[in-house]
């Protein structure tokens, strides 16, 4: 039988029903982003594994410039070593139908027989090629130019134009975040990945019996270092160009990454809707009990145990937190499905189902749980020990006092109604920090949220606005004296050109070893510039190396250190040069140095393996078709179109989460300030009411109503704005947003301010608004005869 | 039906109110007819559920009349909107409670100010206390005072406005009957000195001996109407 206390706390529920409903929307939020977060989690987690595992993805990525195919014998003994695949893996231009500029097609060859041993495809229609110019295609770029099975794609392959025939399209975990060489965002119009067998691709690179790039997956427990080392002795004669493992293999590394970033924000942003929540279930339970004394003293009264009534709040407590989990598995997996959206857009797995995850599930509920019992703890305990005569005598009446503002003498600047809000305030200085904390909070939580979108703006600013100057980007099959210059120069609609010269090296500090490349730029270089953060142009040192902060953290080293410079390439010297300068930068981790010194550096004459080019842009679309054509031109990188791409790329992603962002900020910030006016509006709408009668209107009581509301929040914006900025700055320098590929530098745009500012004053104006409407209802006849 | 003087505040004919409660219609007026001139001292006496509550709270201006007419002055308050009754409560009529309904967070001179902001001709906020004899106890926030000396300053709030009438609903009836006498004092004193009509209900039958007029209300129709040739000073009075 349902006891009449039971059923009492289901009317209680019903009562406080418009106090409750924001404690638990904030709750259910914090389940809710807690259980989506770490069940997405869970979920890449397992589809990833699932899928390297499937497609045997490789554990060791190894490039050389030319090596027989007898090597892969000799890598296959290593031991430890499990599988070896050889391949041939080239960059080449595309004309794909429809498009003006060039894209750049990686052709990675499939073994002439079967399917690879490592770094397996998944055909996700057609079939694999059989011969001649069959290809797959990466499923983004078919999906991205509408192309058909059967399309054709034109390519210019070692000089000579070719049509390659799509038979089928797929995915590889090689390509997961497909993305360009030396790019951040994938662009799948821009950049397609292909596959075809050996025998069709490898005459045209010189290959015939041979490969440049070897993939390999490694026995569990075997010795990492020790494999290293020998696969890098072995493939040294041929051009090795530097080990890299699975973690920083880009599209591997930008997986994980997500993965470290989604950890960092599964953690955070529940606690702080956690904290918000039980704050205000603190706040509500607190209030219960106290205007409930008498009813509490009655029912001791009667005989009932301090437990009893004890149990009784607990319950009601306990009924909050259910529903609040309840309604936040809903959110969860709705949220959770929606970020798997967002990450399917991204991330190219074969299948990224949501599963809501019942570890996850428990987990949330348990944490609610245990914060909302220590949350009202003192609140329960308040009425377990309340003595029932203590109880039945009215609670002393509330003891004002000037407020600090009057004692200071400024009381003349407000008027009386200003007094007593003021004064409220000032009387209940717990409840009003409480109140002040929990709009600081979602005013963090906003500015969290958005600061990654102005960081990264920011920061395609400097690289593709400050940094690039040029028109178009030119690489080059291999390296070529400067002469070249003037030969591109003469390339329709340029007007000016300036070299530059890539080379891939190994940096060496002690025990400290990096792979990486230098760019080498000729004094005067207009088109190309040098920034640190602080966006202060860096001269080129006539000597030695300008290198990024993060590549000398990793090495341990600083100006007027000496590297070892391990040239990957040619005659594979070995050199020693002089830091010049440290720069802070935001990507990755290059290394600068003079054109002319570069090339004495490598035993060269002054040679170029790309230019920056000056261009019409007018003349854009025959500067393309004529750089299609010519042989020596591997790639052409229009510098507005990748800035737009990313753009485009970085709006869709952060879009989405900023929206999902907003919302859930704007139900923290909507949960504090409702329950502060409603329950302002509870403790004071007789007062308000009585001033009705003696003839105020409704607006003139409004603005007393609402006017601690507003206090409050004048006062919590300010510490609200900065507390999102010591949030953005701890995310910023935390794990997943401080790493070798990129570092967020911290900046929080005006408009990211406002837009928290905002998303406090539209849940403030909504719950103003209902608390005004609720005012608009008390029966003013009613006031004449109740008392407190 | 004849025109009502010009030193008529109230002239309500025929007033019907009924309210309807679930399914059932409740009958709180009956086709009161009533006038209350200037400066009068007027009790309204009944039991509870008699209608001299919803009386009041049509006169004040809270509650309209499902039939008749209300004129105040000659201005009819029967189908006035809300609007016109917040600036009639605002303008012309003082209210005391039984309950004092004052606000906590306002010192006692802050309490009738909150009044004088909003009123046209208001009288000083100190002057209004001074005439309750709370001079000395401006300062002092509600939870300082006294019951007596809390409904003291809710007359100096309702008074301070040069109301034309004063609606008392119960005003001693939270009160021990030496504070009781104090606030009836209080109330006689703004009535003869500012000459405000003064309409009190209660169900206390004691204090209708200090009326000029008293009004027996029963069953939502008017009973009885007394004149008090020489009303009783309220010291005079106890129960």
């Amino acid at each position: 039988m349902v006891t009449a206390l039971n059923r009492n706390v289901v009317r209680d529920l019903w009562r406080l029903r418009g106090q409750l409903v924001p404690i638990i929307l904030v709750m259910a939020c914090g389940v809710g982003i807690y259980i989506a977060m770490r069940s997405t989690m869970r979920s890449l987690e397992s589809a990833r594994s699932k899928y390297y595992a499937e497609e045997r993805f490789a554990d060791m990525f190894v490039g050389v410039k030319r090596a027989p195919a007898s090597l892969a014998r000799r890598i296959e003994t290593i031991d430890g070593v499990q599988s070896v695949e050889t391949r041939v893996v080239v960059d080449v231009t595309l004309d794909v139908p429809g498009m003006i500029e060039a894209a750049t097609g990686r052709i990675v060859s499939l073994p002439d027989r079967g399917r690879p041993a490592v770094n397996d495809v998944r055909l996700r229609s057609g079939r694999l090629p059989r011969r001649g110019n069959e290809v797959l295609v990466n499923e983004a770029f078919a999906k991205a130019h509408v192309l058909p099975l059967g399309a054709r794609i034109g390519a210019l392959i070692d000089g000579r134009y070719d049509d390659l025939e799509i038979v089928g399209t797929a995915l590889s975990p090689e390509f997961i975040y497909a993305v360009a060489p030396g790019l951040m965002f994938p662009d799948d119009k821009r950049f397609g990945v292909f596959w075809m067998r050996r025998r069709a691709i490898a005459p045209a690179f010189d290959m015939t019996g041979a490969f440049n790039d070897v993939v390999l997956r490694v026995a569990r427990g075997a010795s990492l270092h020790d494999i290293e080392l020998q696969v890098e002795d072995l493939v040294a004669p041929f051009g090795g160009a530097g080990v890299l493992w699975r973690e920083n293999q880009v599209s591997a590394f930008f997986v994980a990454n997500e993965l470290v970033q989604l950890q960092s924000f599964a953690t955070m942003i529940p606690a702080l809707f956690l904290f918000v929540g039980v704050f205000l279930l603190n706040i509500v339970v607190g209030r219960v009990v106290s205007s409930q004394r008498e009813i509490i003293a009655g029912l001791k009264a009667f005989g009932y145990r301090d437990r009893e009534i004890g149990w009784y709040f607990a319950k009601l407590v306990g009924a909050v937190v259910a529903i609040g989990c309840i309604l936040g598995v809903g959110i969860g997996v709705a949220t959770g499905r929606a970020m798997t959206e967002i990450y399917e857009r991204h991330f190219r797995f074969p299948e990224l189902p949501f599963k809501l995850g019942s570890a996850e599930t428990l987990e949330a509920a348990a944490l609610v749980g245990i914060a909302a019992a220590l949350g009202t703890a003192f609140a329960i305990r308040r009425a377990v020990t309340l003595l029932p005569a203590e109880g039945m005598r009215p609670e002393a009446p509330p003891v004002y006092r000037p407020t600090v503002l009057e004692r200071m003498g400024l009381s003349r600047l407000f008027p009386v109604a200003a007094h007593s809000v003021l004064r409220e305030i000032e009387r209940k200085p717990r409840r009003s920090a409480l109140t002040i904390a929990g709009v600081v909070m979602a005013t963090g939580l906003t500015v969290m949220n958005t600061f990654s979108f102005d960081s990264i703006r920011h920061l395609l600013h400097v690289h593709f606005g400050l940094a690039q100057r040029e028109t178009v980007q030119v690489s080059l099959h291999e390296p070529r004296g400067t002469a070249l210059l003037s030969e591109l120069e003469h390339l329709p609609g340029v007007q000016y050109g300036e070299p530059f010269r890539v080379v891939p090296v190994r940096f060496r500090a002690g025990s400290r070893v990096k792979s990486g490349s230098i760019v080498g730029m000729a004094q005067g270089t207009t088109l190309m510039a040098l920034h640190d953060r602080q966006l202060a142009r860096i001269a080129l040192p006539v000597r030695g190396l300008v290198i990024a902060e993060k590549l000398a953290e990793l090495l341990s080293v600083g100006v007027g250190d000496s590297l070892r410079v391990e040239i990957l390439e040619g005659r594979r010297a070995v050199r020693t040069v002089e830091i010049a300068r440290v720069v802070d930068t935001m990507m990755g981790t290059p290394a600068h140095m003079e054109l002319a010194s570069l090339c004495r550096m490598l035993q060269e004459t002054p040679s170029m393996n790309g230019a920056w080019l000056h261009v019409d842009e007018a003349k854009l679309p025959q500067l393309h078709e004529a750089a299609k054509r010519k042989p020596v031109v591997t790639g052409v990188i229009e510098r507005r179109a990748t800035l737009r791409s990313a753009r485009t790329t970085i709006d869709s992603y952060l879009g989405s989460w900023l929206v999902v962002g907003l919302l859930f900020s704007l139900v923290m910030s909507f949960g504090v300030l409702y329950n502060a006016v409603r329950i302002t509006l509870a403790e004071r709408s007789r007062e308000l009411a009585s001033l009705r009668v003696l003839g105020f209107r409704h607006r003139e009581v409004g603005i007393i109503l609402v006017g601690e509301m507003i206090v409050l929040i004048c006062i919590a914006l300010p510490i609200g704005l900065a507390f999102g900025y010591a949030l953005a700055y701890a995310m910023a320098t935390g794990p997943g947003f401080d790493t070798e590929q990129f570092r967020l530098p911290l900046v929080v745009s005006p408009s990211t301010y406002a837009t928290a500012t905002l998303a406090v004053v539209a849940s403030a104006v909504v719950s103003g608004w209902r608390a005004w409407r609720m005012l608009e209802r008390v029966d003013l006849v009613e006031v004449l005869k109740s008392h407190d | 039906m004849a025109l009502p003087q010009t030193s008529t505040v109230f002239h309500i004919d025929d007033v019907t109110k009924t309210y309807q409660m679930g399914k059932v219609v409740v009958h709180a007026l009956r086709g009161v007819s009533l006038t209350i001139e200037d400066g009068e001292f007027v009790v309204m006496l009944g039991p509870s559920g008699s209608g001299k509550s919803t009386l009041l709270n049509i006169l004040g201006g809270l509650d309209t009349p499902t039939e008749g007419s209300v004129l105040y002055r000659a201005r009819e308050l029967s189908h006035a909107s809300r609007s016109e009754l917040t600036e009639f409560r605002r303008q012309s009529v003082g209210f005391v409670f039984q309950f004092y309904n004052l606000m906590p967070s306002l010192t006692a001179l802050e309490n009738v100010q909150v009044v004088t902001d909003i009123a046209k001709d208001p009288m000083s906020p100190r002057e209004a206390l001074d005439i309750v004899g709370l001079g000395e106890r401006v300062r002092h926030f509600p939870a300082q005072l006294s019951g007596g000396e809390q409904q003291r300053v809710a007359i100096a709030r309702a008074i301070a406005k040069r109301p034309a009438v004063l609606l008392c609903d119960e005003p001693t009836g939270a009160l021990d009957v030496s504070t009781g006498k104090l606030v009836l004092e209080a109330l006689r004193f703004v009535n003869r000195k500012l000459g405000a009509a003064v309409i009190v209900i209660t169900h206390n039958a004691a204090i209708a001996a200090m009326a000029d007029r008293v009004v027996s209300i029963a069953d939502g129709r008017i009973a009885n109407v007394e004149t008090n040739l020489v009303p009783a000073d309220p010291c005079d009075i106890s129960w």
